[in-house]
């Protein structure tokens, strides 16, 4: 007998602050949260917006220090650790207590500390030695140097928001770090409900995090996949004809999911029902073109959560903004409902791409919109811009008002990866 | 609940120590040399090679090993999917960060004026690939067809085990038929080397240190493809399970011993020995705390790829246990830098 897992908590940090009722207030009237990059001097850069985190979000030091914690080196993961906090205490779950319980830890962030930190010291560095043999002398000089200009942290390894949240809430269940480029998130998530599906575990911590820093920008930009727009207000618009490219977003989130049969009373937000993971095991950067791989992760989370298509009454789309995904997307929801799909919106229209963070958030404007009975649409999309080939139900210009009683949240990466969540309201 | 069999395995190592010679299963090579033509022997195309990174290489040349008398059998008429644990290549070819700080730094100062003009030109256009951690499942998918469920882990050392033992979770309540797992090393650069602690002097001047890469594969099928290919099988996984045991010593012990009776509850067999991989090649504590906590008759503390870090370290241990290890059962316990221990027991076929 499989156990369901239901949605006890969540929160979540995103371009326009601190906090999922910011982040839900905010998309609900269409606002736009990108805007020219603050946190490094990027006017030359090739691309110089993107969602990112203010300077005024970050989280009190008292907040850490009031719990006896350190407080987390980087932004995004002192976000996502206070994320975690308030998604535990909105379900309710005495933080005293998770050590003496089955809780697992699913989170995905970035693969690459935050390598913006030692951006002096290793230009320095390299200057000088500008050698890659790796005889002892060079690294005994590398050392010296090195040691002079960074403190070597033991612990920066690469999924450290994982390593917070368990070491900071002393679970000791099973931690796994998800890797699979934009789609990890809605991965945590779905492994997390598994877990519990199958009696590994009773409460899940589940999600992802991801800061902007500007190697991942240029990186990106180099590959050719960001926009080129100018105007931060018109650069993201999923399924447009002047879609040029996704712009990068900073975010995390997390929700906490839980088994009802060894909880509490208490007041469920959702459950998640059904998880679809395929790849299309066809090109490392470009989607299968008739979204094969992508129809069937849609199909198989459909299939699990033992629904027919026509009863999702909602999709928060990975709508990058890219020409090619928003393509092979309408393809794949189209391969799956037909002409007449469920609504469709795109957050990435105005929180940008959040990378690791993406699906656990767009899961999170499922719940609310699930609780609300209205959902946002998606930014910058007119009945006049929207791509021909992308035709779907969009909800576009205002928020829209219906009963949502079952979401599906998609997510696509690199890799020929494809990722599905479906949540209903309970 | 299904039966997970272990098929195959494939292995390659790029190693110095010489001491790693003794185990027949791996293939070995000299690290961060060119390996084109060991890599053309199994059969990877030496265009294709020169046009992809060399962690994925690794990666495709110890999947093509594990499959080599069973890539016939998998069609899409099975459910085929991918675990694979990897971390970024940063090797001196890959290291797109190098290129782009030489080329932004004015008298000693980082420009952001040319971090976005000369930096940005000299990125190689793929860096961000380079940097993913699951370009090689990606890959690895892409050479053999497989289009069933497809992640990497990113768990440090313990990554390679934790995705065999997603391979497990994966076949034993049927969301896919098959699994390749494992994991890659990449080449490291300077930067990563020290980020994972490899430059202090007790390290550089020990004589155990070497640098290393190397990837491992494993092929893992249900029952029904089993038989249905009569494929003869190396092993059984019977149970997998992982904690996090903390930095308190006494938690520590309780935390190991309910990992084990973990282990062995859902394994429903007690392992004839239990090995132990550590993250790191100094004496760890905490071997010495585990081997008493156990009866220490049937336990060895191996240290055959103790030290070996980062991603396919405890999955290669793995490997040589099952292909060069005589007990019909055992258990692999591996500790990583985050004090992650993970285990699975085996029953040898």
């Amino acid at each position: 007998m499989n156990n369901r897992a239901v949605i006890t908590g969540f929160d979540c940090t995103t371009s326009f602050g601190v906090g999922a009722d910011v982040f839900w207030k905010n998309i609900l009237k269409n606002n736009n949260g990108i805007k020219v990059i603050e946190s490094f001097p990027s006017k030359n850069f090739p691309m110089n917006i993107a969602a990112d985190l203010s300077n005024e979000t970050d989280i009190p030091d008292n907040f850490f220090k009031d719990r006896g914690l350190l407080i987390p080196e980087y932004k995004i993961n002192r976000c996502g650790l206070y994320n975690t906090f308030l998604a535990l205490e909105m379900a309710g779950i005495n933080i005293d207590e998770l050590a003496n319980k089955r809780v697992g830890v699913f989170i995905s962030d970035r693969e690459m500390p935050n390598i913006v930190h030692y951006q002096d010291a290793l230009g320095r560095i390299l200057h000088k030695i500008n050698d890659y043999s790796y005889n002892l002398d060079g690294r005994m000089e590398l050392f010296t140097d090195l040691k002079r200009y960074i403190k070597f942290d033991k612990k920066l390894t690469p999924n450290k928001l994982s390593q917070l949240v368990y070491e900071s809430l002393n679970i000791h269940g099973p931690s796994i770090s998800i890797g699979t480029a934009c789609a990890s998130s809605n991965d945590a998530v779905g492994r997390a409900f598994r877990a519990i599906k199958h009696n590994q575990i009773d409460i899940a911590i589940a999600g992802g995090a991801y800061e902007l820093e500007w190697m991942g920008m240029l990186a990106f930009q180099k590959l050719g996949t960001l926009s080129s727009g100018k105007d931060p207000g018109a650069a993201s618009t999923p399924f447009s004809t002047e879609r040029t490219g996704f712009v990068m977003g900073s975010g995390a989130g997390i929700i906490v999911l839980e088994n009802p049969k060894t909880m509490n009373e208490k007041k469920i937000f959702g459950e998640v029902v059904g998880y679809g993971n395929s790849c299309d095991a066809y090109r490392q950067t470009d989607p299968h073109p008739e979204a094969l791989g992508a129809t069937r992760a849609i199909q198989n989370a459909i299939s699990e959560a033992k629904l027919k298509p026509i009863e999702i009454d909602l999709i928060s789309s990975h709508g990058t903004s890219t020409y090619m995904n928003d393509l092979m997307e309408t393809k794949a929801i189209k391969n799956v409902f037909g002409e007449k799909t469920p609504y469709v919106n795109a957050t990435k229209s105005m929180i940008g791409h959040t990378i690791m963070a993406a699906g656990v958030i767009q899961i999170i404007g499922n719940i609310y919109s699930m609780k609300n009975n209205i959902t946002f649409p998606t930014r910058s999309l007119t009945e006049e811009n929207i791509d021909s080939d992308c035709q779907m139900n969009h909800i576009i210009n205002s928020p829209l008002n219906l009963s949502i009683n079952k979401t599906l949240s998609n997510s696509f990466g690199f890799g020929g990866q494809n990722s599905c969540i479906i949540t209903v309201k309970n | 609940m299904n039966n997970t069999y272990i098929c195959s395995t494939g292995c390659l190592l790029g190693i110095e120590s010489e001491k790693i010679n003794q185990y027949n299963s791996i293939k070995i090579f000299e690290p961060y040399s060119d390996i084109s033509d060991l890599l053309v022997d199994i059969g990877l195309n030496r265009k294709a090679i020169r046009r992809v990174f060399r962690h994925v290489n690794l990666a495709l040349a110890s999947s093509k090993l594990a499959l080599e008398n069973i890539s016939q059998n998998i069609s899409d008429d099975y459910v085929n999917s991918v675990f694979y644990a990897t971390s970024c290549d940063e090797s001196k070819e890959n290291d797109g960060l190098q290129n782009v700080l030489l080329n932004s730094f004015v008298n000693g100062e980082l420009s952001y004026e040319l971090l976005g003009t000369k930096g940005f030109d000299a990125l190689p256009p793929l860096d961000m690939i380079s940097r993913l951690p699951n370009t090689a499942a990606g890959a690895i998918a892409i050479e053999f067809k497989l289009k069933g469920m497809n992640y990497s882990i990113v768990n440090n050392a313990n990554g390679g085990l934790i995705s065999v033992g997603e391979g497990f979770f994966n076949i034993q309540n049927s969301y896919t038929d098959t699994a390749i797992c494992g994991g890659v090393t990449p080449p490291r650069s300077y930067f990563k080397d020290f980020r994972n602690g490899f430059y202090s002097k007790s390290i550089l001047s020990n004589p155990n240190f070497y640098r290393l890469e190397g990837a491992v594969s494993f092929f893992l099928a249900n029952e029904n493809f089993v038989a249905k290919n009569k494929i003869n099988t190396i092993g059984q996984i019977k149970s997998f399970s992982s904690r996090y045991i903390g930095e308190d010593s006494v938690n520590q012990e309780k935390q190991i011993q309910l990992l084990f009776s973990e282990l062995k509850n859902n394994a429903n067999i007690t392992p004839d020995k239990i090995f132990l991989y550590s993250y790191d090649n100094q004496n760890n504590e905490l071997i010495n705390k585990a081997l008493n906590l156990f009866s220490t008759e049937n336990i060895s503390s191996n240290h055959i790829l103790n030290g070996y870090p980062d991603c396919s370290g405890s999955a290669m241990t793995l490997s040589i246990l099952l292909n060069e290890c005589d007990e019909k059962n055992f258990s692999l316990l591996s500790l990583d830098e985050n004090n992650i221990l993970c285990g699975i027991i085996i029953a040898k076929e």
